[in-house]
């Protein structure tokens, strides 16, 4: 069942600060169905190619460190069997969408700690209740997301609209919600505008793709709804 | 080359459970400013890989307090842990939970409290089975670490990420910093501070079967050997029972203890002969010693080598909330479900309990039991003794937080008043360059070098030992050691950017070295315990063996002096 057969992997490389165009460079190596598209990767490295560059940590789908497009879609490729393919002519390796290149697969991903960032500086955490048991359910729903950058990758909504900052963000910042004091201004300022929660077109690519199945459309829809209940409290306690 | 030089009060090497603790713990007690360099992106660390959960007593009974789990921990150790380490470890680790959770570790909870459950040897006074394992489904690791990642981001903390070490700082006896490598930019970087915390995890990628992430390569404590400190206990490493067959994959222990049975493959609950009391929840190197005995007698897969893990005694929704990796990887990976079908399982490495030696405090250790003055370990990197031969499982999250927080606190203050000259600074980059010049060809050899170290080491230093493996062992790594030196340069590369082949030569100079001392240590330790089984020397002896291998300073290469533990 599980006998070697012959995989074309061709993967988009490049590396714009050295001044180095995107190309395609083909290998061809034996791989069993029960391998990982990871697997490919780091035989590719130790037998053919020791410059290739790519990012591999936990190799079991915990820590997202190898998101990366494959055959169009942003999938970990730790998480990837070839088997799962189906059987395509050859396997297409590409970095991910919408965040700058550094070389090969390698991408820039600390735009997407921006939010966190704001959030947890301007949010004032309350560190000293610890959050009940159904806030920390709800907290837990969005915690596990490992901002491996495949639902931005798959977004629409954050090809098109530059100022969006793209689902993962918000999945970050829906994460520390309960803890955030609710009617921090300087926080529901930045969240209320295009370039956050009114960003998401609703378009559910994210959840399709998440490698740690977090239904992420739902959960911005929930930041939607936290937002207008918000501003309707503002609004009375103005009157 | 003009070198960028990068000044902090602290500097730690290391972005793991252990490093951002000790920079939570430096920002909160003073106005330090923290560097933390880290070889991989924080985020991609291995401590996202942990899995089961944190001991600690939350809730003080007549059945259970920290001195039960302190009791526990020692007994796992099997001679070889430090009380004081282990007390000061137990006692200070409930605080701990708490300021995870005020600070927004999502720990699975029961009744509006944090849920609490089962994990093997940990034993209420009665001796039934004690619930202290705190948890985050079986995601406790990765939830831990973005925690306290996004803590760090409102403090003083700077980050250098993909920024591995490559050398100690030393002047006048005193660490200084370290040489790192900007690995974007394929430069190096100068990093002074007055103090500076290893905290670069454990080396469990020297095996070829492990639960260890790729970056788990013991930087740190090769580091230090390097500059002249010793390792101590390094022959002693974990094996976790439970890893998927082919990969490697880690299947929590808290599946045991959830009711997870381990078959042959007559379907024999075979734990039964091996130690009826515990079963299941017996500690780890028992359980997989007694694997390693049912797959030697043929009662394991003929081609996987491995035995059959069985939760079908557990329902779907159950293992899904409380075990949700579990279910997903066997999903994934395995194409089955935990709940109807049996899960292929072999023992893995895990966890290295050897390390740099330290005090309390976190201070390095020399060979003479001194602090060294600027340098700090903690979590795996160090050896405190707090797992002796055998860590019980839960335990090493517990003292990545108590040993990152009190290393973290005690490195405030501290400050060296000795200026460093910029001569000795540019002859010691240079030394520190070298190590990176190496021809293509050894690029391009350098991962099958990698797979012949670990291939080797998984065969000789695994769950079952004995002397003329061992010295084939050290003659390999001798052989790959001279291969690698051959293939040095005068210069560096042309192309630097992003070259992992190179970091993955540091990577197996670091292991090479570690393996080394390791396999010397087994071969000297003519005994077996803990985790440590010599098959041509199968009894404990305490009267020569109930002591510390201290091995490993530049002078006495190959002399183990022998530490013995104070029993009373």
């Amino acid at each position: 069942m599980n006998s070697l057969t012959e995989q074309r992997i061709v993967v988009r490389r490049g590396c714009p600060e050295a001044g180095i165009k995107p190309y395609w460079e083909e290998y061809q190596l034996q791989m069993a169905p029960d391998e990982r598209v990871l697997d490919g990767l780091l035989t590719i490295q130790r037998e053919l190619d020791s410059g290739l560059a790519f990012r591999a940590s936990c190799e079991t789908g915990q820590c997202g460190a190898d998101a990366m497009i494959i055959n169009n879609n942003p999938q970990l490729a730790c998480k990837t069997l070839i088997k799962d393919l189906g059987e395509p002519e050859k396997i297409i390796l590409e970095p991910l969408h919408g965040y700058p290149v550094k070389k090969d697969l390698i991408v820039d991903l600390t735009a997407v700690e921006k939010t966190a960032r704001t959030i947890l500086q301007e949010g004032t955490v309350k560190n000293h209740e610890p959050p009940t048991e159904q806030q920390v359910d709800r907290m837990r729903e969005a915690a596990i997301c490992n901002l491996c950058g495949c639902c931005d990758s798959a977004c629409p909504a954050n090809w098109a609209n530059n100022q969006f900052s793209g689902p993962a963000s918000l999945i970050k910042l829906y994460r520390y919600l309960p803890l955030i004091e609710p009617l921090q201004r300087k926080v529901l300022e930045e969240l209320n505008s295009p370039a956050a929660v009114w960003g998401c077109e609703t378009e559910y690519n994210c959840l399709e793709v998440c490698p740690r199945e977090i239904n992420v459309t739902e959960l911005i829809s929930r930041v939607k709804e936290f937002l207008i209940k918000s501003r309707s409290v503002e609004e009375m306690e103005r009157n | 080359m003009k070198t960028r030089i990068n000044n902090h009060d602290i500097l730690i090497v290391g972005g793991g459970a252990t490093g951002l603790r000790a920079a939570l713990a430096a920002t909160n007690k003073a106005a330090v400013d923290v560097g933390i360099i880290s070889k991989v992106p924080i985020l991609r660390s291995p401590t996202a890989a942990a899995r089961g959960g944190i001991a600690a007593v939350l809730n003080r009974t007549s059945q259970d307090s920290p001195k039960n789990h302190a009791a526990d921990t020692v007994r796992a150790g099997a001679g070889l842990s430090d009380v004081k380490a282990v007390n000061q470890l137990c006692q200070r680790i409930p605080e701990e939970i708490n300021w995870l959770a005020r600070r927004g570790l999502p720990f699975t909870h029961e009744n509006n409290n944090i849920a609490q459950r089962p994990f093997a040897g940990h034993k209420k006074s009665s001796g039934k089975p004690a619930q202290r394992s705190c948890f985050a489904g079986d995601r406790t690791g990765q939830l831990l670490l973005h925690t306290l990642y996004d803590h760090c981001l409102n403090q003083p903390i700077k980050f250098y990420e993909e920024t591995p070490a490559v050398q100690l700082i030393r002047y006048k006896e005193r660490i200084r910093g370290v040489i790192g490598w900007d690995i974007a930019a394929g430069e190096p970087l100068i990093f002074l501070a007055d103090n500076t915390l290893l905290a670069t995890g454990g080396a469990g990628q020297l095996y070829e079967f492990t639960t260890n992430p790729l970056p788990s390569t013991g930087d740190g404590q090769a580091l230090a050997v390097e500059a002249g400190y010793p390792l101590k206990d390094p022959e002693f490493f974990q094996f976790h029972p439970t890893a998927l067959a082919r990969s490697g994959i880690l299947i929590t222990g808290a599946a045991r203890s959830a009711g997870g049975i381990l078959r042959n493959k007559h379907q024999q609950r075979f734990m039964q002969q091996y130690d009826p009391e515990n079963l299941d929840t017996a500690e780890r190197d028992r359980i997989s010693q007694a694997i390693t005995s049912e797959i030697a007698a043929g009662r394991g897969d003929t081609a996987d080598n491995c035995v059959w893990l069985d939760l079908t005694g557990l329902s779907e929704k159950f293992i899904r909330q409380q075990l949700p990796e579990v279910y997903t990887t066997c999903r994934d990976y395995l194409k089955i479900n935990p709940a109807r079908q049996q899960i292929p399982v072999k023992p893995a490495a895990h966890y290295w309990m050897g390390g740099l030696p330290t005090n309390l405090a976190g201070q390095v250790l020399n060979r003479q039991k001194q602090p060294v003055p600027g340098l700090w370990a903690a979590g795996e990197t160090a050896c405190l003794s707090i797992h002796g031969a055998n860590r019980l499982g839960t335990n090493s999250l517990a003292e990545t937080l108590v040993m990152g927080k009190t290393s973290g606190e005690k490195m405030v203050g501290r400050t060296s008043h000795t200026e460093l000259p910029t001569k000795d600074l540019e002859n010691q980059l240079q030394t520190a360059l070298k190590k990176l010049c190496f021809s293509n060809t050894a690029t391009n050899k350098v991962d099958c070098w990698r797979q012949q170290l670990q291939t080797a080491f998984g065969k000789q230093m695994g769950i079952v030992r004995e002397a003329e493996g061992l010295n084939g062992l050290l003659a390999e790594i001798d052989q790959l050691t001279r291969k690698v030196e051959k293939q040095k340069t005068d210069s560096l590369q042309a192309d630097r950017r992003y070259r992992f082949d190179l970091i993955r030569l540091l990577e197996l100079k670091n292991m090479l070295r570690l393996g080394r001392l390791a396999g010397r240590a087994a071969l000297a330790r003519q005994e077996s315990r803990g985790s440590h089984y010599r098959a041509d020397h199968p009894e404990q002896n305490d009267i020569r063996y109930q002591a510390h291998s201290i091995i490993g300073t530049a002078a006495q290469q190959n002399k183990i002096f022998y530490d013995r533990v104070k029993t009373e």
